[in-house]
């Protein structure tokens, strides 16, 4: 890959961790949520610099270009992301049903007659 | 006409459970009903975080209303139900709807029947049918009934029931496990067959709703439903059984 695009991937990378750091310090994301996407931004930015492993992955699952490792690469793990996220959904609607039907059983009215 | 009060599970603590979502139009005069033949029972209405007057109303004509501060669900009203009976030691519940499709007549042949089996279904199709349901939903409801037969070895006619007799062990099951938060169905006989609990049905008459509409209506949740169901029977039998142990002695 040229320069140019190598140069790019690596702005673009430490863009990204940084803005990842800023969410983590502001609160808006936790620690333990933040690590895959740190992680996420570092790889892009240890290949833009080293694209050994990436040749080397190319080679071995038989792609033709370098792109194509990445692009697939990164849809697998998009993928399971999402379905990491749903996972956190379902989690956190048990949660709240439990939590609100706690709420609903202390809520108890007595009849008014 | 003035209804004989029941003598029907006088020996039993016994709680009518009614989630009730908007049901402002039906929900006093089920509970009066109710409470009239079967004055002691327990009415509790689980007021699904409706926005008008169904927990007030309820209240006056007599039941202990629960009100869920959020929307549960049909599924999470009817399991804060239960979690309520669980905690409150009831023995049984009987679940009905709030909308007056239910005949609380009904009542006395569920509550009988509980006493040989550990769960009873309502049946609109095992008796007399005087109910009109859309011909497509008819035909899933039927579908998934020949399933949930064929995997518990039982009669069932109608899985969709919302009119049941629920007996200690299967309602502490789901007060203190899972219990589906949308339609129970085929699915939570199957798990109930599976913990081998026995499952009853006797027939009940069902009237045409007197107000509000069906929790499955239109054409998204229709398909929804059907495509719920097959996947939620087949997670129910990937699933294993629990075992509540010691956790109903209190």
């Amino acid at each position: 890959m040229n320069l140019q695009v190598r140069v790019i991937s690596l702005v673009v990378s430490l863009l990204f961790v940084g803005y990842v750091l800023w969410l983590v310090r502001s609160r808006k994301l936790r620690e333990a949520d933040s690590i895959v996407w740190v992680l996420a931004g570092l790889s892009i930015f240890v290949l833009s610099i080293w694209m050994k492993p990436l040749e080397l992955l190319t080679r071995l699952i038989g792609a033709r270009l370098v792109v194509s490792t990445l692009f697939f690469a990164g849809i697998v793990f998009l993928v399971f992301v999402s379905l990491w996220m749903t996972t956190r959904v379902s989690e956190l609607s048990e949660q709240v049903k439990d939590l609100a039907q706690k709420v609903t059983l202390l809520s108890e009215e007595r009849p008014e007659r | 006409m003035k209804p004989e009060r029941s003598d029907v599970g006088r020996d039993r603590v016994v709680a009518v459970v009614i989630p009730a979502r908007n049901e402002a139009a039906s929900v006093g005069s089920v509970v009066a009903k109710v409470s009239e033949l079967h004055p002691d029972f327990d009415v509790v209405v689980v007021d699904d975080a409706s926005d008008d007057q169904t927990a007030a109303l309820a209240r006056a004509a007599g039941a202990k209303v629960l009100r869920a501060p959020i929307r549960l669900g049909y599924g999470g009203a009817v399991q804060t139900g239960f979690k309520f009976a669980h905690a409150r030691g009831y023995d049984l519940v009987v679940l009905m709807d709030a909308d007056g499709q239910h005949d609380p007549a009904c009542i006395a042949a569920l509550v009988e029947a509980s006493r040989s089996y550990d769960l009873v279904v309502g049946s609109r199709f095992a008796g007399e049918a005087s109910y009109r349901i859309p011909v497509v939903r008819l035909a899933g409801m039927k579908a998934f009934s020949a399933i949930a037969s064929a995997i518990t070895r039982r009669r069932l006619t109608d899985t969709s029931s919302g009119f049941q007799a629920v007996g200690r062990k299967v309602f502490t099951l789901f007060a203190l496990g899972s219990y589906p938060v949308d339609f129970p169905d085929a699915d939570t006989l199957i798990w109930v067959a599976r913990h081998g609990f026995s499952i009853g049905e006797v027939p009940v008459v069902m009237h045409q709703r007197v107000a509000g509409k069906s929790m499955i209506s239109g054409v998204t949740s229709s398909v929804k439903y059907a495509l719920k169901m097959p996947l939620a029977i087949v997670v129910t039998l990937l699933r294993i059984p629990v075992a509540h142990k010691g956790e109903d002695a209190r």
